[in-house]
């Protein structure tokens, strides 16, 4: 499989706390990667390296490269607009406009300039359809996305991350929030969607990662102490770091 | 103590305590190998019992462990190992059943036969074994574990002498040829209760280092046809 993401040497400071310590992360296309580790041990803050999110955030200084398919995210004169398009992010709490079911989907491509009608629609209805969200809503599309239950409102952020043809998905906890139905709905599609996007998700819940996750880099205070195929961290990791974490003798 | 950790605590307390009765029933049947009058039958079978019950117990207690904490690395390769243990624990008490109903024919068994077959030798291996294998499973450790694994060898050698032993001894004593085919019945037994005391050697290597003994030789043929 060919390399979607290239992370060399990553260091990221928020003023003088040293939040991540010379990462070095592959990976691969069409892949899921689960990141886990301990709460504040820099799963979050590395994702949203990803793209550029940690850029909205005072203080903060990063070094090192990260190559989104071959082309480094942190030179001069990216397009971070463009870079956010390709790679997409859901967050913990589903967030959705308080628009109409078509209107939240539509909103990149409107954002984007796109003007066809037809576009805009066959694009809401594919993202829909991805998301298997359309069957649920199809008849509804007016109704308030707010309307909608916790595991939907997830699914919608998620067909809005879609409509915009990303590359990548990031999701931050994308279940926390969400009961064991609309949890394994929401694992359903992430295993339908590896076969067209890469993704990365940051999960507390081991069992999650083991479920949907091609590979696990286990993360602790800043450091990337394991990576590896999902069956092995889970089976034999190599570190004793990583065993104590997952077998829940720390963290 | 955490829930998980009690949990874990009693399931290797339990297979311990199975380990220690089972271990109990090959004494036994060495026992009665040389004196009938030492042992009392009906005490056997009580121990059968529990040792059954105990494989059931463990059965039971890893599906719930299982099942409630989903454990994953070296707590999931404990559960696992532990579930074979039982099972192989379990055989060897059936083995030592059976031994002693073999024996409960041989009205005239002497020393000297006993020692024709190296009878003695063998139930020393498998008790020296079978605590060597407890004491692994204790201490985490697979190192103690490895050396039962050459053991086994010595099993074997002489349940492959019997046949030619009873050959030679059924020429000359052929009025005590039932008695010598019990014997190698019995060298049969032992050295099958040594390959499951092996299995056990394996699970706790697979318990401690992840690493798969089993069927080594069949590990081409699974990469290349099932993997």
């Amino acid at each position: 499989m060919a390399k979607k993401v290239e992370v060399s040497n990553l260091n990221l400071r928020y003023g003088d706390f040293h939040a991540l310590k010379n990462i070095n992360l592959s990976i691969e296309e069409r892949s899921v990667t689960a990141l886990i580790g301990p709460s504040g041990c820099g799963k979050s803050t590395f994702i949203r390296c990803l793209n550029r999110m940690n850029d909205l955030v005072d203080h903060v200084t990063i070094d090192g490269s990260v190559l989104l398919e071959g082309e480094d995210i942190y030179r001069k004169g990216i397009d971070i607009d463009n870079l956010r398009y390709r790679v997409g992010m859901v967050f913990q709490k589903p967030n959705p406009f308080p628009k109409s079911i078509f209107e939240n989907v539509a909103y990149g491509l409107r954002v984007n300039g796109v003007k066809d009608k037809s576009f805009i629609e066959n694009k809401v209805r594919e993202s829909l359809v991805k998301t298997a969200l359309w069957d649920e809503v199809k008849d509804d599309l007016k109704k308030s996305a707010i309307d909608l239950s916790g595991g939907q409102q997830q699914r919608l952020c998620i067909a809005r991350s879609l409509a915009v043809e990303p590359t990548m998905l990031l999701m931050d906890e994308p279940t926390s929030a969400l009961d064991p139905i609309s949890t394994a709905k929401i694992e359903d599609l992430i295993f339908e969607l590896k076969k067209q996007y890469t993704i990365v998700i940051v999960t507390h819940n081991m069992q999650q990662a083991a479920r949907v996750s091609d590979v696990t880099a286990f993360f602790y205070i800043g450091e990337l102490i394991e990576t590896d195929t999902t069956s092995k961290i889970f089976t034999n990791p190599k570190q004793e770091k990583t065993q104590n974490y997952i077998t829940g003798r720390f963290g | 103590m955490l829930p998980q950790e009690q949990a874990s605590k009693m399931i290797r307390d339990n297979t311990v305590k199975m380990w220690m009765i089972t271990s109990v029933q090959i004494e036994k049947a060495q026992k009665y190998m040389h004196n009938k009058e030492d042992v009392k039958l009906k005490e056997l079978k009580k121990n059968e019992k529990y040792i059954d019950s105990y494989e059931l117990k463990l059965y039971f207690d890893c599906e719930n462990f299982l099942a409630l904490f989903s454990p994953v690395a070296i707590d999931l390769r404990f559960v696992l190992s532990t579930l074979h243990i039982s099972y192989d624990l379990e055989r060897i008490g059936d083995m030592a059943r059976k031994i002693v109903q073999t024996l409960k024919t041989c009205t005239t068994l002497t020393e000297d036969m006993i020692a024709l077959f190296e009878i003695d030798r063998m139930f020393d291996v498998c008790s020296d074994s079978l605590e060597k294998v407890l004491n692994a499973y204790e201490t985490i450790n697979s190192d103690i574990a490895r050396q039962v694994l050459v053991q086994d060898a010595i099993l074997n050698e002489i349940n492959k002498l019997a046949t030619s032993r009873a050959v030679t001894a059924i020429q000359k004593n052929p009025q005590d040829a039932e008695i010598y085919l019990n014997l190698t019945s019995v060298t049969r037994r032992l050295e099958r209760l040594g390959d499951h005391i092996k299995n056990i050697a394996e699970e706790i290597i697979f318990y401690v280092e992840a690493d798969v003994l089993k069927h080594k030789k069949s590990r081409d043929f699974l990469e290349d046809n099932l993997l």
